[in-house]
Protein backbone atom coordinates (compact mmCIF):
# COMPACT_ATOMS: atom_id res chain seq x y z
CA UNK A 1 0.00 0.00 0.00
CA UNK A 2 1.53 3.31 -1.12
CA UNK A 3 0.91 6.19 1.27
CA UNK A 4 -1.77 8.46 1.93
CA UNK A 5 -1.25 12.50 2.22
CA UNK A 6 -3.52 15.05 4.31
CA UNK A 7 -2.89 18.65 4.57
CA UNK A 8 -4.36 20.88 7.10
CA UNK A 9 -3.71 24.28 8.08
CA UNK A 10 -4.19 25.03 12.43
CA UNK A 11 -2.81 27.30 14.66
CA UNK A 12 -0.68 29.61 12.36
CA UNK A 13 0.95 26.02 11.44
CA UNK A 14 0.72 23.84 8.16
CA UNK A 15 0.07 19.98 9.08
CA UNK A 16 0.80 17.05 7.12
CA UNK A 17 -0.11 13.46 8.06
CA UNK A 18 1.66 10.77 5.66
CA UNK A 19 0.05 7.15 6.10
CA UNK A 20 1.53 3.48 5.13
CA UNK A 21 5.06 2.80 3.20
CA UNK A 22 7.00 5.82 1.99
CA UNK A 23 7.99 3.66 -1.51
CA UNK A 24 8.97 3.92 -4.81
CA UNK A 25 5.49 5.69 -5.83
CA UNK A 26 5.80 8.01 -2.99
CA UNK A 27 4.57 11.55 -4.07
CA UNK A 28 7.01 13.83 -3.40
CA UNK A 29 5.92 16.57 -5.37
CA UNK A 30 2.67 16.32 -3.25
CA UNK A 31 4.34 17.48 -0.87
CA UNK A 32 6.91 20.09 -2.38
CA UNK A 33 3.21 21.13 -3.11
CA UNK A 34 2.02 21.44 0.49
CA UNK A 35 5.21 23.33 1.56
CA UNK A 36 4.97 25.51 4.03
CA UNK A 37 7.91 27.43 6.38
CA UNK A 38 5.75 26.33 9.11
CA UNK A 39 5.40 23.01 8.77
CA UNK A 40 4.62 20.06 11.25
CA UNK A 41 5.13 16.62 9.99
CA UNK A 42 3.07 13.94 11.68
CA UNK A 43 4.52 10.03 11.23
CA UNK A 44 2.64 8.06 13.46
CA UNK A 45 1.03 6.10 10.97
CA UNK A 46 4.56 5.70 8.41
CA UNK A 47 4.58 1.66 8.62
CA UNK A 48 7.59 1.13 6.38
CA UNK A 49 10.37 3.14 4.32
CA UNK A 50 11.99 1.60 1.66
CA UNK A 51 15.21 2.62 -0.22
CA UNK A 52 13.02 4.26 -2.86
CA UNK A 53 11.46 6.04 -0.28
CA UNK A 54 14.21 7.28 0.88
CA UNK A 55 15.50 8.56 -1.72
CA UNK A 56 12.59 10.31 -2.86
CA UNK A 57 12.09 11.85 0.55
CA UNK A 58 15.87 13.19 0.70
CA UNK A 59 15.22 14.83 -2.54
CA UNK A 60 12.51 16.29 -0.84
CA UNK A 61 13.98 17.11 2.25
CA UNK A 62 16.91 18.67 1.42
CA UNK A 63 15.56 21.36 -1.03
CA UNK A 64 13.95 22.72 1.93
CA UNK A 65 15.38 26.12 2.92
CA UNK A 66 17.54 25.61 6.29
CA UNK A 67 15.35 28.50 7.69
CA UNK A 68 11.85 26.75 7.66
CA UNK A 69 10.29 25.74 11.06
CA UNK A 70 9.68 21.92 10.10
CA UNK A 71 8.88 19.46 13.23
CA UNK A 72 8.11 16.09 13.44
CA UNK A 73 5.55 14.54 15.58
CA UNK A 74 4.93 11.13 16.78
CA UNK A 75 7.76 9.20 14.18
CA UNK A 76 6.66 5.60 13.64
CA UNK A 77 9.33 3.35 14.61
CA UNK A 78 10.45 2.89 10.64
CA UNK A 79 10.81 6.57 10.32
CA UNK A 80 12.71 7.13 13.86
CA UNK A 81 15.22 4.19 12.59
CA UNK A 82 15.49 6.16 9.30
CA UNK A 83 16.50 9.52 11.33
CA UNK A 84 19.53 7.35 13.22
CA UNK A 85 20.86 5.33 10.20
CA UNK A 86 21.06 8.66 7.66
CA UNK A 87 22.31 11.63 9.08
CA UNK A 88 20.73 14.08 6.17
CA UNK A 89 17.26 12.35 6.77
CA UNK A 90 15.76 14.48 8.86
CA UNK A 91 17.10 17.74 7.09
CA UNK A 92 16.24 21.07 9.20
CA UNK A 93 13.78 19.42 10.88
CA UNK A 94 13.17 19.09 14.34
CA UNK A 95 11.90 15.72 16.12
CA UNK A 96 10.06 16.52 19.05
CA UNK A 97 8.06 13.03 19.76
CA UNK A 98 8.56 9.45 18.51
CA UNK A 99 7.63 5.98 19.13
CA UNK A 100 10.16 3.49 20.83
CA UNK A 101 10.10 -0.57 20.67
CA UNK A 102 10.06 -2.00 23.93
CA UNK A 103 9.59 -5.41 25.25
CA UNK A 104 8.21 -7.50 28.16
CA UNK A 105 10.28 -10.04 29.09
CA UNK A 106 7.20 -11.96 31.31
CA UNK A 107 4.76 -11.89 28.45
CA UNK A 108 7.32 -12.21 25.57
CA UNK A 109 5.24 -9.53 23.81
CA UNK A 110 6.25 -6.48 21.73
CA UNK A 111 5.07 -3.09 22.56
CA UNK A 112 5.79 0.47 21.55
CA UNK A 113 5.60 3.82 23.75
CA UNK A 114 5.85 7.24 22.75
CA UNK A 115 8.49 9.35 23.92
CA UNK A 116 9.28 13.07 23.81
CA UNK A 117 12.45 14.80 22.73
CA UNK A 118 13.70 17.08 25.94
CA UNK A 119 16.75 18.60 25.21
CA UNK A 120 19.67 16.35 25.34
CA UNK A 121 18.53 14.05 28.34
CA UNK A 122 17.47 10.54 27.82
CA UNK A 123 13.79 10.46 26.48
CA UNK A 124 13.15 7.40 28.49
CA UNK A 125 12.63 9.71 31.41
CA UNK A 126 9.71 11.27 29.23
CA UNK A 127 7.82 8.32 30.06
CA UNK A 128 6.26 8.24 33.28
CA UNK A 129 5.87 5.15 35.42
CA UNK A 130 2.61 3.96 34.56
CA UNK A 131 3.94 3.55 30.77
CA UNK A 132 7.15 1.50 31.78
CA UNK A 133 5.32 -1.02 32.65
CA UNK A 134 3.33 -3.90 30.71
CA UNK A 135 -0.40 -3.40 30.76
CA UNK A 136 -1.03 -7.26 30.61
CA UNK A 137 2.03 -8.32 33.92
CA UNK A 138 2.34 -4.78 35.75
CA UNK A 139 6.36 -6.35 34.98
CA UNK A 140 9.12 -3.68 33.89
CA UNK A 141 8.89 -3.20 30.13
CA UNK A 142 12.47 -3.07 28.54
CA UNK A 143 13.67 -0.90 25.99
CA UNK A 144 13.98 -3.34 22.58
CA UNK A 145 17.46 -2.05 20.82
CA UNK A 146 20.31 -0.43 21.31
CA UNK A 147 19.55 2.98 23.11
CA UNK A 148 22.87 4.54 21.37
CA UNK A 149 21.82 3.57 18.18
CA UNK A 150 18.26 4.21 18.42
CA UNK A 151 18.75 7.64 20.09
CA UNK A 152 21.47 9.02 17.84
CA UNK A 153 19.58 11.50 16.36
CA UNK A 154 19.36 13.32 19.76
CA UNK A 155 22.53 13.75 20.05
CA UNK A 156 22.98 15.01 16.19
CA UNK A 157 20.12 17.60 17.05
CA UNK A 158 21.75 18.73 19.87
CA UNK A 159 24.82 19.87 17.97
CA UNK B 1 5.39 -22.73 -5.62
CA UNK B 2 7.99 -24.78 -5.41
CA UNK B 3 9.87 -26.61 -2.80
CA UNK B 4 14.11 -26.75 -3.11
CA UNK B 5 14.72 -30.13 -1.99
CA UNK B 6 18.04 -27.73 -0.17
CA UNK B 7 18.72 -28.19 3.75
CA UNK B 8 21.73 -28.23 5.35
CA UNK B 9 24.55 -30.69 4.18
CA UNK B 10 27.30 -32.38 6.79
CA UNK B 11 30.52 -30.54 6.23
CA UNK B 12 32.50 -33.05 8.48
CA UNK B 13 33.85 -35.37 5.64
CA UNK B 14 34.68 -32.50 3.24
CA UNK B 15 36.78 -30.68 5.83
CA UNK B 16 38.49 -33.46 7.63
CA UNK B 17 42.06 -33.50 7.39
CA UNK B 18 42.50 -29.78 6.29
CA UNK B 19 44.72 -27.57 7.93
CA UNK B 20 43.76 -24.04 9.62
CA UNK B 21 45.92 -21.59 11.43
CA UNK B 22 44.33 -19.17 13.73
CA UNK B 23 46.08 -16.16 14.51
CA UNK B 24 44.74 -14.85 17.84
CA UNK B 25 45.23 -13.88 21.33
CA UNK B 26 41.50 -13.60 22.26
CA UNK B 27 40.64 -16.57 24.39
CA UNK B 28 37.02 -16.87 23.80
CA UNK B 29 38.38 -16.64 19.77
CA UNK B 30 40.48 -19.57 20.13
CA UNK B 31 38.07 -21.53 22.04
CA UNK B 32 35.19 -21.23 20.05
CA UNK B 33 37.33 -21.99 16.91
CA UNK B 34 39.15 -24.93 18.44
CA UNK B 35 35.81 -26.26 19.53
CA UNK B 36 34.25 -26.73 16.40
CA UNK B 37 36.69 -27.47 14.16
CA UNK B 38 38.73 -29.83 15.74
CA UNK B 39 35.81 -32.18 16.79
CA UNK B 40 35.41 -32.19 12.49
CA UNK B 41 39.42 -33.19 12.22
CA UNK B 42 40.75 -30.06 11.23
CA UNK B 43 44.24 -29.50 12.12
CA UNK B 44 44.51 -26.34 14.43
CA UNK B 45 47.70 -24.28 14.84
CA UNK B 46 47.47 -20.99 16.62
CA UNK B 47 49.80 -18.23 16.10
CA UNK B 48 49.64 -15.06 18.84
CA UNK B 49 51.17 -13.26 16.52
CA UNK B 50 52.33 -13.14 12.65
CA UNK B 51 54.64 -16.13 12.03
CA UNK B 52 57.77 -15.44 10.64
CA UNK B 53 58.80 -15.65 8.01
CA UNK B 54 55.09 -14.81 6.94
CA UNK B 55 54.96 -17.75 3.98
CA UNK B 56 54.76 -20.45 6.46
CA UNK B 57 50.65 -19.47 6.59
CA UNK B 58 50.92 -20.41 2.50
CA UNK B 59 51.26 -24.08 3.76
CA UNK B 60 47.49 -24.04 5.39
CA UNK B 61 44.42 -24.30 3.51
CA UNK B 62 42.91 -21.53 6.02
CA UNK B 63 44.02 -18.94 7.42
CA UNK B 64 41.87 -17.53 10.50
CA UNK B 65 42.84 -14.17 11.38
CA UNK B 66 41.58 -11.98 13.93
CA UNK B 67 41.18 -8.26 13.66
CA UNK B 68 42.69 -7.26 16.64
CA UNK B 69 46.12 -9.62 16.11
CA UNK B 70 47.47 -6.84 15.54
CA UNK B 71 47.20 -2.29 14.94
CA UNK B 72 45.27 -1.59 11.93
CA UNK B 73 48.66 -0.19 9.72
CA UNK B 74 50.70 -2.99 10.84
CA UNK B 75 47.87 -5.63 10.50
CA UNK B 76 47.59 -3.96 6.87
CA UNK B 77 51.15 -4.88 6.41
CA UNK B 78 51.62 -8.55 7.48
CA UNK B 79 48.73 -8.87 5.40
CA UNK B 80 50.23 -7.54 2.52
CA UNK B 81 53.41 -9.60 3.17
CA UNK B 82 51.67 -12.78 3.45
CA UNK B 83 50.01 -12.75 0.62
CA UNK B 84 47.65 -15.23 1.28
CA UNK B 85 44.77 -15.50 -1.60
CA UNK B 86 41.49 -14.23 -0.11
CA UNK B 87 39.73 -17.52 -0.84
CA UNK B 88 41.92 -18.72 1.86
CA UNK B 89 41.34 -15.83 4.01
CA UNK B 90 38.42 -15.58 7.09
CA UNK B 91 38.60 -12.59 8.67
CA UNK B 92 37.13 -12.06 11.89
CA UNK B 93 36.00 -8.65 13.33
CA UNK B 94 34.74 -7.27 16.64
CA UNK B 95 34.54 -3.44 15.55
CA UNK B 96 30.90 -2.58 14.38
CA UNK B 97 32.29 1.07 13.51
CA UNK B 98 33.85 -0.23 10.35
CA UNK B 99 36.57 2.51 9.10
CA UNK B 100 39.23 0.24 9.90
CA UNK B 101 37.47 -2.86 8.31
CA UNK B 102 36.11 -0.25 5.04
CA UNK B 103 39.75 0.24 4.75
CA UNK B 104 40.78 -3.24 4.62
CA UNK B 105 38.10 -4.62 2.32
CA UNK B 106 39.12 -1.75 -0.21
CA UNK B 107 42.80 -3.06 -0.14
CA UNK B 108 42.65 -6.60 0.03
CA UNK B 109 39.03 -7.71 -1.26
CA UNK B 110 38.36 -9.42 2.02
CA UNK B 111 35.50 -11.79 0.71
CA UNK B 112 34.87 -13.55 4.23
CA UNK B 113 34.26 -11.43 7.73
CA UNK B 114 32.74 -12.85 10.21
CA UNK B 115 31.20 -10.72 13.14
CA UNK B 116 32.94 -12.28 16.06
CA UNK B 117 30.94 -10.01 18.98
CA UNK B 118 28.63 -11.88 21.34
CA UNK B 119 30.98 -14.83 20.15
CA UNK B 120 31.24 -16.50 16.43
CA UNK B 121 28.39 -19.06 15.05
CA UNK B 122 30.23 -22.77 14.47
CA UNK B 123 27.56 -23.11 11.73
CA UNK B 124 28.96 -19.70 9.87
CA UNK B 125 32.46 -20.67 10.01
CA UNK B 126 31.76 -24.27 9.18
CA UNK B 127 29.72 -23.28 6.31
CA UNK B 128 32.13 -20.73 4.86
CA UNK B 129 35.01 -23.16 4.82
CA UNK B 130 32.81 -26.18 3.56
CA UNK B 131 31.64 -23.71 0.37
CA UNK B 132 34.99 -22.28 0.14
CA UNK B 133 36.82 -26.00 -0.24
CA UNK B 134 33.67 -27.37 -2.58
CA UNK B 135 32.89 -24.68 -4.79
CA UNK B 136 29.45 -25.44 -4.18
CA UNK B 137 28.22 -21.71 -3.39
CA UNK B 138 24.68 -21.65 -4.39
CA UNK B 139 21.11 -22.25 -2.29
CA UNK B 140 19.80 -20.45 1.06
CA UNK B 141 19.47 -24.53 2.44
CA UNK B 142 23.41 -24.83 3.34
CA UNK B 143 23.29 -21.97 6.24
CA UNK B 144 20.02 -23.90 7.55
CA UNK B 145 19.54 -27.12 9.80
CA UNK B 146 19.17 -30.64 8.41
CA UNK B 147 15.62 -31.01 6.80
CA UNK B 148 14.77 -27.07 6.52
CA UNK B 149 12.73 -26.72 3.54
CA UNK B 150 13.41 -23.27 1.73
CA UNK B 151 10.38 -22.38 -0.44
CA UNK B 152 10.38 -21.36 -3.85
CA UNK B 153 9.21 -18.77 -6.27
CA UNK B 154 9.52 -17.68 -9.52
CA UNK B 155 9.30 -13.40 -9.41
CA UNK B 156 9.12 -12.87 -13.42
CA UNK B 157 8.53 -8.67 -13.09
CA UNK B 158 7.72 -5.94 -10.58
CA UNK B 159 4.09 -6.90 -10.05
CA UNK B 160 5.14 -10.05 -8.29
CA UNK B 161 7.12 -8.70 -6.62
CA UNK B 162 4.26 -7.83 -3.60
CA UNK B 163 2.40 -11.07 -3.62
CA UNK B 164 5.83 -12.50 -3.32
CA UNK B 165 6.69 -10.70 -0.06
CA UNK B 166 3.57 -10.95 1.45
CA UNK B 167 3.67 -14.91 0.88
CA UNK B 168 7.17 -14.65 2.63
CA UNK B 169 5.44 -12.49 5.50
CA UNK B 170 2.44 -14.90 5.58
CA UNK B 171 5.01 -17.65 6.11
CA UNK B 172 7.31 -16.41 8.87
CA UNK B 173 3.72 -15.27 10.80
CA UNK B 174 3.06 -18.81 10.66
CA UNK B 175 6.07 -20.26 12.19
CA UNK B 176 5.75 -17.57 15.04
CA UNK B 177 8.53 -15.03 13.99
CA UNK B 178 8.31 -11.72 15.92
CA UNK B 179 6.85 -9.08 14.70
CA UNK B 180 10.05 -6.64 14.36
CA UNK B 181 12.16 -9.47 12.70
CA UNK B 182 9.32 -9.87 10.06
CA UNK B 183 9.26 -6.54 9.01
CA UNK B 184 12.86 -6.53 8.58
CA UNK B 185 12.51 -10.04 6.48
CA UNK B 186 10.06 -8.12 4.84
CA UNK B 187 12.28 -4.87 3.43
CA UNK B 188 14.89 -7.12 3.21
CA UNK B 189 12.93 -9.16 0.66
CA UNK B 190 11.53 -6.32 -0.93
CA UNK B 191 14.69 -4.71 -1.42
CA UNK B 192 16.27 -7.80 -3.31
CA UNK B 193 13.77 -8.87 -5.31
CA UNK B 194 13.47 -4.46 -6.36
CA UNK B 195 17.50 -4.47 -7.30
CA UNK B 196 17.11 -8.41 -8.68
CA UNK B 197 14.97 -6.86 -11.41
CA UNK B 198 16.51 -4.02 -12.00
CA UNK B 199 19.75 -5.60 -12.58
CA UNK B 200 18.09 -7.58 -15.62
CA UNK B 201 19.30 -6.11 -19.04
CA UNK B 202 17.33 -3.30 -19.92
CA UNK B 203 16.07 -5.51 -23.14
CA UNK B 204 14.61 -7.92 -20.85
CA UNK B 205 12.69 -6.07 -18.50
CA UNK B 206 9.46 -5.81 -19.96
CA UNK B 207 6.96 -8.56 -19.72
CA UNK B 208 7.01 -10.61 -22.74
CA UNK B 209 10.72 -11.15 -22.76
CA UNK B 210 12.04 -11.56 -19.18
CA UNK B 211 13.45 -14.81 -18.99
CA UNK B 212 10.56 -16.86 -17.01
CA UNK B 213 13.30 -18.06 -14.16
CA UNK B 214 15.03 -14.90 -14.35
CA UNK B 215 14.66 -14.56 -10.78
CA UNK B 216 14.06 -17.38 -7.80
CA UNK B 217 13.10 -16.17 -4.62
CA UNK B 218 13.82 -18.44 -2.07
CA UNK B 219 13.11 -18.29 1.87
CA UNK B 220 13.18 -20.37 4.56
CA UNK B 221 13.05 -20.56 8.51
CA UNK B 222 14.96 -23.29 10.62
CA UNK B 223 14.11 -22.05 14.30
CA UNK B 224 17.42 -20.08 14.56
CA UNK B 225 17.54 -18.12 11.08
CA UNK B 226 15.17 -16.88 8.69
CA UNK B 227 17.27 -16.85 5.19
CA UNK B 228 16.47 -15.11 2.25
CA UNK B 229 17.19 -15.65 -0.98
CA UNK B 230 17.46 -13.92 -4.01
CA UNK B 231 19.32 -14.60 -7.59
CA UNK B 232 18.97 -13.74 -10.78
CA UNK B 233 20.40 -15.64 -14.10
CA UNK B 234 22.39 -12.26 -14.98
CA UNK B 235 25.38 -12.73 -13.13
CA UNK B 236 26.08 -8.85 -13.86
CA UNK B 237 26.56 -7.56 -10.26
CA UNK B 238 30.39 -6.74 -10.39
CA UNK B 239 32.77 -7.01 -7.52
CA UNK B 240 34.03 -3.04 -7.74
CA UNK B 241 30.23 -2.35 -7.53
CA UNK B 242 29.84 -4.65 -4.31
CA UNK B 243 33.62 -3.35 -2.86
CA UNK B 244 32.19 0.01 -3.50
CA UNK B 245 29.10 -0.82 -1.84
CA UNK B 246 30.75 -2.34 0.90
CA UNK B 247 33.00 0.06 2.07
CA UNK B 248 30.13 2.43 2.41
CA UNK B 249 28.07 -0.09 4.65
CA UNK B 250 31.08 -0.91 7.22
CA UNK B 251 31.58 2.74 7.55
CA UNK B 252 27.69 3.16 8.05
CA UNK B 253 28.44 5.54 10.94
CA UNK B 254 29.15 8.05 8.55
CA UNK B 255 26.66 7.36 5.57
CA UNK B 256 24.98 9.91 3.91
CA UNK B 257 22.63 9.71 0.97
CA UNK B 258 22.99 11.85 -2.15
CA UNK B 259 19.83 13.30 -2.96
CA UNK B 260 20.22 12.99 -6.67
CA UNK B 261 21.66 9.06 -5.73
CA UNK B 262 19.90 6.52 -8.00
CA UNK B 263 21.77 3.28 -7.66
CA UNK B 264 21.20 0.03 -6.15
CA UNK B 265 23.47 0.29 -3.13
CA UNK B 266 21.23 2.18 -1.20
CA UNK B 267 18.73 -0.92 -1.20
CA UNK B 268 21.59 -3.51 -0.15
CA UNK B 269 22.36 -1.33 2.16
CA UNK B 270 19.10 -1.98 4.12
CA UNK B 271 19.82 -5.33 3.28
CA UNK B 272 22.58 -5.39 5.08
CA UNK B 273 21.52 -3.41 7.82
CA UNK B 274 18.89 -5.95 8.39
CA UNK B 275 20.94 -8.97 7.97
CA UNK B 276 23.20 -10.70 10.89
CA UNK B 277 25.21 -12.26 7.97
CA UNK B 278 25.26 -11.12 4.48
CA UNK B 279 26.17 -14.14 1.38
CA UNK B 280 26.84 -12.74 -2.03
CA UNK B 281 27.66 -15.27 -4.69
CA UNK B 282 28.41 -14.60 -8.33
CA UNK B 283 28.85 -16.81 -11.11
CA UNK B 284 30.02 -13.85 -13.39
CA UNK B 285 27.89 -13.69 -16.16
CA UNK B 286 25.72 -16.74 -15.50
CA UNK B 287 23.92 -16.36 -12.13
CA UNK B 288 24.18 -13.88 -8.90
CA UNK B 289 22.55 -14.50 -5.32
CA UNK B 290 21.94 -12.60 -2.58
CA UNK B 291 21.39 -14.13 0.76
CA UNK B 292 20.25 -12.47 3.94
CA UNK B 293 20.58 -14.44 7.27
CA UNK B 294 18.69 -13.41 10.06
CA UNK B 295 19.02 -14.86 13.73
CA UNK B 296 16.33 -14.73 15.44
CA UNK B 297 17.09 -16.61 18.47
CA UNK B 298 17.46 -14.04 20.82
CA UNK B 299 15.44 -10.41 20.55
CA UNK B 300 15.61 -7.82 18.39
CA UNK B 301 18.04 -5.62 21.16
CA UNK B 302 20.27 -8.36 20.69
CA UNK B 303 20.31 -8.42 16.99
CA UNK B 304 20.80 -5.05 16.72
CA UNK B 305 23.61 -5.51 19.09
CA UNK B 306 25.35 -7.64 16.79
CA UNK B 307 28.03 -7.08 14.41
CA UNK B 308 27.77 -7.89 10.62
CA UNK B 309 28.77 -10.91 8.81
CA UNK B 310 29.98 -10.38 5.04
CA UNK B 311 30.57 -13.62 2.60
CA UNK B 312 31.43 -13.71 -1.33
CA UNK B 313 31.79 -16.08 -3.16
CA UNK B 314 33.31 -16.24 -6.47
CA UNK B 315 32.68 -19.17 -9.01
CA UNK B 316 31.08 -20.92 -11.89
CA UNK B 317 28.10 -22.96 -11.71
Amino acid sequence: MSCEIEVEDSNGRRHIWIRGEIDEDFDAERLKEAFDNHLTFHLEEVTNISSCGIREWITFITQVPCSADIEYEKCSIPVTRQFGMLSNFRGPGVIKSFFAPYFCEQCDEETERLLQVVGSSDPQKSLNPAERVCAECGGLLEFDGVERVYFSFIREMAR
Amino acid sequence: MSIDAGGSREQGSVLSGIRACLLTQDRKLIRAVTRTLVPRRILVDRFDEFPTPADILLKYGFVLVDSDIAEPEELEHKLQTAGISRQRLIFFSHTTEGKHLASLLGKFRLANIIAKNGGIREEELLVTMHKLLTGDFFGVGQYLTHGTIPIVQAVRESTDRSPAVASLVGFLEDCLVSKRFIELARNSADELLMNALHRAPAGLRSRDSLDTNAVDFAYACDGRYVGISVSDSYGSLTEERLYNFLSRCFNMNEYEVPADTSGAGLGLYVVFRSADQLVVNIAKDQRTEVISLMDIRGRMRDFEGRNKSFHLFFGNI
